[in-house]
């Protein structure tokens, strides 16, 4: 065995008693623990793991046992770089992927591999690979007629999802339809999320996603209620012994959510959930990596019960649209509001509301997913503590920026403790 | 368990797809000689290497998820020899490989445990390169030859395309990735014959590296090579310029890559080869020398020679993909606007016979709506009243008995 390859079983064996220092820095030796030597990816997710668990947990936590094997064992999913080798281990032989120092390592190389971990936390929380995803409740023959739901797309499925589960059935064929809508920023905001929380594999990220919409002059359709609503509309008046019977009124617009319950006949409704920006961006990371490995229904089952159960309400700024969109966001969403009053739809709520303007866009608390933020989420989510810093939500943007300041400062020390 | 496992890993563009169409053609008379090559559909191998590798590929992963263990499972519980054989192996990560080969029984120093056997077929460089191009431009890449092959010699491999393309093709670093603790006796290089050999040798070759030979196999298989001409490739990449934001991916498979680029492109004869450009050959062939080295050393089975892995000499006339003559390209394009309204016509036959249909359907469907409002209506009206919501209950309970 070579000198470099004991340093690196020496710092395997550092890594997992919970040691944060890192390769360069890195002197000890040791035997081979195992066949092959974990990838400078496996090894430095660790080593952050363990920084991220001191941060969070006190100097004397470390990641369980099994946490730690499955991190050495995993690889990133995907195409993609292949487990690197650790430069110093392994002389340039001239072929292969130059070997790394993984303290170099991209964030979004070590959030891939965290992603795969947390699909496979997700599958198990959610009863194994063969659970079958929840169907909506069965038709009863003198239940309430209750309208079906649809518009923002985020909204309406979370909303449904809640009815759902408590056995209330939406969709009667006679009781038409409610299209939820918002100020256009929340509804592009909404359609993204929930595209990151579908369970599905590859999506673009927010910053490309967001600014292809204004160079191919587009809106997504459940940021377009009026559009929307007319396409429902005239779906409807095709189905056998309906043509004739559902007109305008039968499709409404909802701008007010507190008209909602009255609307849907029931009681009340949950809030919606608040999930962070970065959050938002490791749904999507997490949805890749669960495409692979369960059907689409029940990745996206998933993602929107347990995934979000877990990111909701955590701090963070929530996810925004850029600045130098906040025009065009204005521009069409006057457009909106004067589409939707020619269209002549029922609105329940104040067409105003459609309209973002540029002073409510700039004060709004939100922003574009930051990859420390993700990364560090990630980590916790790993670890379970994502809530340790709850205490903190009062001034949970401060927090952030302490938090993303404590990163650059590890990644610029190179974090040795 | 097993008593052996073939498991054959790559490399692609070397005879991989006829191999497994021959394999999965003749499953009952392997069956019949003690050889498992375990699939319920023809890609059956290429979803469990999805699988395995936790890859995706435009969709058909959904598919895939839990294929890899179905297949472990039915190479593991079977007695004599299996087969295993995908392509895209070759990009396993070296934690994903350890696991393929403990998944299918290999367990060094358990006298239980299967003689797990790693097969790779290669082929030369200078060929692959091209290839590979071609491959990635019939999966709606819009990359030009010259970026794919500056990518390419890049040492940081910076794209997906380059990394893609080193993962499948870098012998020697696949075998790392692969061979593991495995003795170098059950480790087997198959070499893809210089162009121009005899068509035959390519399978004799696999036939004897998977121990074949004696059993009466279906060799009808398709084994037309469906490559691309220079013209050809770069109407694809064109047209993949102006379709790729409009033609969903489920479609560009049938109407692109299968109707276009296999049926009606790759059988135009008289185009120019694709090959590597007389200034990369020097590169490509250094490459080729220090790769046939490194397998020499090693001491791997070769079944064929490792000669055939060092390129010929470069081209004595080049086309160049990225400034084709554009005469050509047109001549290309009508046969490719010829077969799709051939398509077209094809496809609205089937409409209008759809079509059809619907409209029957339709009017059944409006019948049984009609009759099922006025029953609704009528037991509306019944219910108004005590008696006739008690007469509603005989007539349930009525129901409920017969």
């Amino acid at each position: 065995m070579t000198d470099g390859a004991a340093r690196a079983w020496g710092w395997l064996a550092h890594l997992r008693d919970g040691g944060t220092t890192t390769w360069p820095a890195w002197a000890g030796a040791a035997e081979p623990s195992a066949r092959t030597l974990p990838g400078a990816q496996q090894l430095e997710l660790l080593r952050r793991l363990n920084l991220q668990l001191r941060a969070d947990a006190g100097p004397a936590a470390r990641p369980q046992d099994a946490l730690v094997e499955r991190v050495l064992t995993t690889s990133p999913p995907g195409r993609g770089r292949p487990e690197l080798d650790l430069v110093g281990v392994v002389p340039d032989r001239g072929w292969g992927y130059a070997p790394a120092d993984p303290t170099l390592l991209p964030r979004p190389e070590l959030v891939r591999l965290a992603s795969a971990l947390l699909a496979e936390d997700l599958v198990a929380a959610g009863g194994g690979r063969g659970q079958e995803a929840p169907q909506r409740p069965p038709a009863r023959r003198f239940a309430r007629r209750r309208p079906a739901v649809s518009g923002d797309p985020w909204r309406a499925d979370l909303l449904r999802r809640s009815l759902h589960a408590r056995g209330v059935r939406l969709g009667h064929p006679d009781a038409g339809l409610v299209v939820l809508g918002a100020d256009l920023a929340t509804m592009l905001t909404d359609s993204w999320t929930a595209l990151a929380f579908s369970g599905r594999g590859r999506l673009t990220g927010w910053p490309a996603w967001v600014r292809q919409l204004p160079e191919r002059d587009l809106l997504p359709r459940g940021a377009d209620p009026a559009g929307l609503a007319a396409v429902r509309a005239e779906r409807r008046a095709q189905r056998p012994g309906r043509a004739g019977d559902l007109g305008p009124e039968s499709v409404r617009i909802v701008l007010d959510p507190a008209l909602l319950p009255g609307l849907l006949r029931v009681r009340d409704l949950p809030p919606p959930p608040r999930v962070p920006a970065d959050a938002v961006e490791l749904a999507r990371r997490v949805s890749a990596t669960l495409a692979l490995r369960v059907p689409r229904a029940r990745g996206r089952h998933l993602m929107r019960g347990p995934f979000l159960a877990r990111v909701d309400g955590l701090p963070g700024p929530a996810l925004g649209v850029p600045a130098e969109l906040h025009r065009w966001v204005q521009r069409q969403s006057r457009r909106q509001r004067r589409g939707l009053e020619d269209a002549g739809y029922p609105v329940h709520g104040d067409p105003g509301l459609l309209v973002a303007d540029l002073r409510s866009l700039a004060g709004r608390d939100a922003a574009e997913p930051d990859e420390v933020g993700v990364l560090s989420l990630a980590l916790r989510m790993l670890t379970g503590t994502e809530r340790a810093h709850e205490q903190d939500e009062p001034g949970h943007d401060q927090h952030r920026h302490d938090q993303h300041r404590h990163d650059q400062h590890d990644d610029e020390t190179g974090g040795t403790r | 368990m097993s008593a052996k496992v073939l498991l054959h890993v790559g490399t692609p563009k070397t005879g991989t797809s006829y191999l497994q169409d021959v394999l999965w053609r003749s499953r009952p008379a392997l069956e019949r000689a003690g050889v498992l090559y375990p699939a319920d559909r023809f890609d059956a191998h290429f979803l469990a290497a999805l699988d395995l590798m936790d890859l995706p590929w435009g969709g058909l992963e959904t598919e895939a998820v839990g294929r890899w263990e179905q297949l472990a499972a039915q190479v593991r519980a079977f007695e004599g020899t299996s087969i295993v054989s995908h392509e895209i192996l070759a990009t396993a990560t070296r934690t994903q490989a350890a696991q393929a080969l403990a998944d299918l029984g290999h367990a060094p120093g358990d006298p239980d445990g299967a003689e797990v056997h790693v097969l790779i077929s290669v082929r030369d460089l200078v060929r692959q390169v091209p290839a590979e191009w071609q491959e990635t431009v019939k999966h709606r890449s819009t990359l030009t030859y010259e970026k794919f092959l500056a990518d390419l010699r890049d040492p940081a491999r910076p794209t997906r395309v380059s990394s893609w393309f080193w993962a499948a093709q870098e012998i020697p670093a696949i075998l790392d990735r692969w061979v593991g603790d495995l003795p170098p006796e059950r480790v087997h290089l198959i070499t893809v014959p210089p162009s121009g050999a005899d068509r035959d040798l390519l399978w004799q070759r696999f036939s004897s590296a998977f121990g074949l030979d004696g059993i009466e196999l279906d060799l009808e298989a398709d084994r037309a090579n469906a490559s691309l001409g220079v013209p050809e490739a770069a109407l694809v990449r064109r047209i993949n310029t102006a379709a790729t934001g409009v033609v969903p991916p489920a479609d560009y498979r049938p109407l692109v890559r299968e109707l276009l680029a296999h049926r009606t492109l790759s059988a135009r004869s008289g185009s120019p080869r694709l090959a590597l450009p007389p200034d990369v050959h020097p590169w490509a062939v250094e490459v080729s020398e220090q790769w046939s080295d490194e397998v020499r050393r090693r001491g791997y089975d070769v079944v064929g020679d490792l000669a055939d892995l060092h390129p010929g000499p470069p081209p004595t006339r080049w086309a160049d993909p990225d400034s084709p003559r554009e005469s050509q390209v047109a001549d290309a394009a009508v046969d490719a606007i010829t077969a799709l309204l051939v398509e077209g016509v094809a496809m609205r036959e089937h409409e209008a016979r759809l079509h059809g249909e619907i409209e029957h359907l339709r009017a059944e469907l409006h019948r049984a709506h009609r009759w099922r409002r006025a029953k609704e209506k009528a037991l509306r009206g019944v219910r108004r009243s005590r008696a006739g919501r008690g007469l509603h209950r005989v007539y349930r309970r009525v129901l409920r008995r017969s």
